[in-house]
């Protein structure tokens, strides 16, 4: 291509081009009068020729009459002096008369050899050309048919070439100035063709050396030339367009490469060396430009990586080209080692196998990590350790119970005893009073025991290993309901109870709860007659249940419901209802420990409603919260 | 009536020790009960070691077990006695303040005959007192080699 070749310089290509067409113009010029003048000059020899040889006939016809009486009577004198005559005739070089017989009767001029004559008569016919002389035989005859002898007649051809040595200069005259009117014309016209071609070829000079491709070449021509220019500038005005459109692509690209606010470079596959940097990987590596382009990518890596680098098989990645992320060490220019995550793509760059490498600073990102598993593994030692805590606590509150239940229910036990033997070894001596008194001590231990029980029963449901099963609160909750039923004889209740759904959670725990809830009910509406107690549910969404215990008793002030479920907490006093203050704590400590909720709703002296949420059995399990 | 069963009444607090001998005197049951105060004395003299070493009568008919007390606990009593060739075919009877599942669990474990919790309320307690008693003195028939039933009286 022209690229690749040496540009022929303009002056020169002008020069070839414009002489090459006065070349062909004055060549065309100079054949053509050629053949003119040949064929003029052929034309004239012949019709020369002729001329001569017409001349000559006929002069041998006059003669050969002239002759006709010295042959008859055989006067060589005459015929001498008639061939004489012949003097006047410059052209004529020899004359010669032949008898009847064929020998050379009389020859002019007089004193010519007789050898250079021919010996005997030729044949008679027009002239004929030999030895540079027009020849020619011409019969002797008297009258009509008497042949008498022959003449014979030669002329000299001086003339005849002295006419041609004109013509033919004439003919070279005319060509020289033909020849030099054809310069100056082809000169002239050969503008019209080379300038706009030299115009062209330094158009496509300047784009082709300077690639600039806004130049046009100027169309002054018309007809193929001007087609041909009109078509070049037509090629530039798309090449021009193009190379817009492709400068501007690989801006975008470049732009792309060199303003990633990730380093990236290219790099030689087999020299290792870099190709291309971005500014990122100036920037964050601390090499410049100019440093990277005599480095090879064995100078930022950390010496045992480089190994890694060799091992590692070429073209291994899930895609061709694409190259999986890997973690690598990188030196910087300072000598800080980082860790980078790289990513790479195989391409060929300006012809050479290269790879486009994208390098993330996961320094920062990595120590956070670790940073992170540090702590991580500081919180499980805290958690172990709290856990530790925890057991111990949870140890100790349960030796504490384990002592409660035992050394707290015993002196109370001693108090009933000794009350009752006493009440037994004094009888009789005792007065009302006295006894009253002994009943009120032997009753406080009651309720003092009572009270420890509940606590216990308390305490034993927040550490009591849960375990987590299908339970029928139907069948849970007619168990219930019978024992309720068992201990309020003579009450009139109506039940009211509609099918529960099983629950998911612990049977024994849950048990406690709805012997909590019924026992509440009926205790609380012992004033009314009948009393009606409601048990159902409604179903919640994400798998839970809603279970209610209604009743129609005295209720309580809403103002107090904060109050309701905590420990020892009562709503009303002890000579009205008996109680610890505790169920509904035992309660919530359950419902929470299942995962759900409990709540209540009331109004003075028109009843009481609980609320508790459970799980329902077909509902997925979840870890459920212990709560202690 | 030297042929009523001998009770063995291991309990640390003297006034339960009390409380139990008058209901079973109430009750005619308490012919013969040796009362101790912890489970080291329970052990010497079911062992006859110590100061019963030199004790030649035959083994209680039942024994009526505290747990919670000083030195040796009333479980320790009891895996020693059932881990005895002999003494496990005594009838032990956990007579006890608690409830609590642990000591419920271990006892039955080890091969307990009865599980009794004393109750605060003291008719309750002498009725179940009574009901001890009257079964394992006097229904039950005690193993081979221990004190002999009673006769009619």
């Amino acid at each position: 291509m022209a690229q690749t070749n040496s540009p022929m310089p303009k002056s020169r290509l002008g020069r070839t081009i414009r002489r090459r067409l006065i070349a062909v113009i004055l060549l065309t010029s100079v054949a053509v009068l050629a053949l003119t003048c040949v064929a003029l000059f052929s034309y004239e020899l012949i019709t020369a020729r002729r001329s001569v040889a017409q001349d000559l006939s006929t002069l041998a016809k006059i003669i050969a009459t002239n002759s006709t009486a010295a042959l008859a009577f055989d006067n060589r004198a005459d015929a001498q002096e008639v061939l004489a005559a012949l003097k006047a005739e410059p052209d004529i070089v020899a004359a010669a008369l032949y008898d009847q017989d064929g020998k050379l009767f009389a020859h002019f001029p007089a004193n010519l050899a007789s050898e250079e004559l021919p010996a005997t008569p030729g044949a008679i016919g027009t002239a004929y050309f030999s030895q540079g002389h027009a020849r020619t035989f011409q019969p002797v005859v008297q009258g009509k048919n008497v042949r008498l002898g022959t003449l014979f007649l030669m002329a000299d051809m001086a003339k005849l070439k002295e006419r041609l040595r004109v013509y033919a200069l004439a003919i070279i005259l005319v060509m020289a100035f033909a020849v030099a009117v054809a310069y100056v014309m082809g000169r002239a016209l050969q503008r019209s063709i080379s300038e706009p071609i030299l115009a062209l070829a330094e158009t496509a000079d300047v784009v082709s050396h300077h690639h600039d491709y806004t130049v046009r070449a100027p169309a002054r021509t018309f007809g193929e030339l001007r087609q041909l220019t009109d078509a070049f500038n037509h090629m530039l005005t798309r090449i021009q367009e193009q190379t817009r459109l492709l400068s501007a692509s690989e801006a975008r690209h470049r732009l792309l490469f060199e303003s990633s606010p990730l380093p990236m470079w290219v790099y030689d596959l087999e020299t290792q060396r870099f190709l291309a940097v971005n500014a990122a990987a100036t920037q964050s590596y601390g090499y410049s430009r100019e440093d990277f382009s005599h480095m090879t990518i064995e100078q930022i890596r950390v010496s045992e990586h480089v190994v890694a680098l060799r091992d590692e098989p070429d073209g291994a990645g899930p895609s061709a080209g694409m190259r999986s992320v890997r973690v690598w060490k990188h030196r910087k220019q300072d000598g800080t080692i980082i860790d980078v995550e790289i990513t790479s793509h195989d391409l060929a760059f300006d012809g050479r196998p290269g790879r486009l490498v994208l390098a993330n600073d996961i320094t920062a990102r990595l120590a956070a990590e670790q940073e992170i598993r540090r702590l991580n593994e500081h919180l499980e030692d805290r958690i172990r350790e709290r856990t530790a805590q925890w057991e111990l606590a949870n140890k100790e509150l349960e030796s504490f119970s384990y002592s409660i239940s035992h050394d707290l229910r015993a002196p109370l036990r001693h108090v009933q005893g000794y009350v009752s033997m006493l009440n037994r070894s004094a009888e009789g001596q005792l007065s009302d009073k006295s006894r009253r008194h002994l009943k009120i001590i032997s009753d406080a231990a009651m309720e003092m025991g009572q009270l420890i029980d509940d606590l216990l029963e308390f305490s034993r449901m927040g550490r009591k290993e849960m375990t987590s099963g299908v339970v029928a609160l139907d069948q849970l909750v007619h168990e219930q309901v019978e024992r309720a039923t068992a201990a309020a004889t003579g009450r009139e209740v109506i039940w009211k109870i509609t099918p529960l759904p099983p629950a998911r959670g612990d049977a024994a725990m849950l048990r406690q709860v709805f012997a909590n809830l019924i026992g509440n009910a009926l205790k609380y509406s012992r004033q009314r007659s009948p009393a009606v107690i409601e048990i159902g549910s409604t179903d919640e969404p994400n798998g839970m249940v809603t279970v209610f215990v209604r009743d129609n008793g005295a209720g309580f002030d809403m103002k107090f419901a904060g109050k309701l479920f905590g420990v020892f907490q009562r709503l009303h006093h002890s000579d009205q209802f008996e109680g610890t203050g505790i169920g509904l704590a035992t309660v919530q400590r359950i419902v929470a420990r299942h995962g759900g909720r409990v709540w209540a709703e009331a109004a003075v002296d028109v009843g009481a409603t609980f609320f508790l949420t459970l799980r329902k059995a077909n509902a997925p399990t979840i870890e459920t919260t212990e709560t202690t | 009536m030297s042929s009523l069963a001998r009770i063995l009444l291991v309990d640390d607090s003297p006034r339960d020790t009390e409380l139990v001998i008058d209901a079973l005197q109430e009750h005619h049951l308490a012919n013969e009960v040796v009362s101790l105060r912890d489970g080291a004395e329970a052990l010497d003299y079911l062992f006859r070691r110590g100061a019963f070493a030199s004790r030649t009568d035959p083994q209680p008919s039942v024994v009526l077990l505290d747990l919670k007390m000083p030195k040796v606990d009333g479980i320790e009593v009891l895996r020693q006695m059932k881990h005895d060739a002999q003494l496990k075919r005594v009838p032990v009877v956990v007579m006890t303040s608690s409830r609590e599942e642990q000591d419920l669990i271990k006892s039955y474990d080890l091969g307990v005959n009865a599980y009794v919790v004393k109750p605060v309320n003291f008719h309750q307690f002498v009725d179940a007192v009574k009901q001890v008693g009257g079964f394992w003195a006097v229904l039950n028939e005690p193993p081979p080699g221990s004190t002999p039933r009673p006769t009619t009286d």
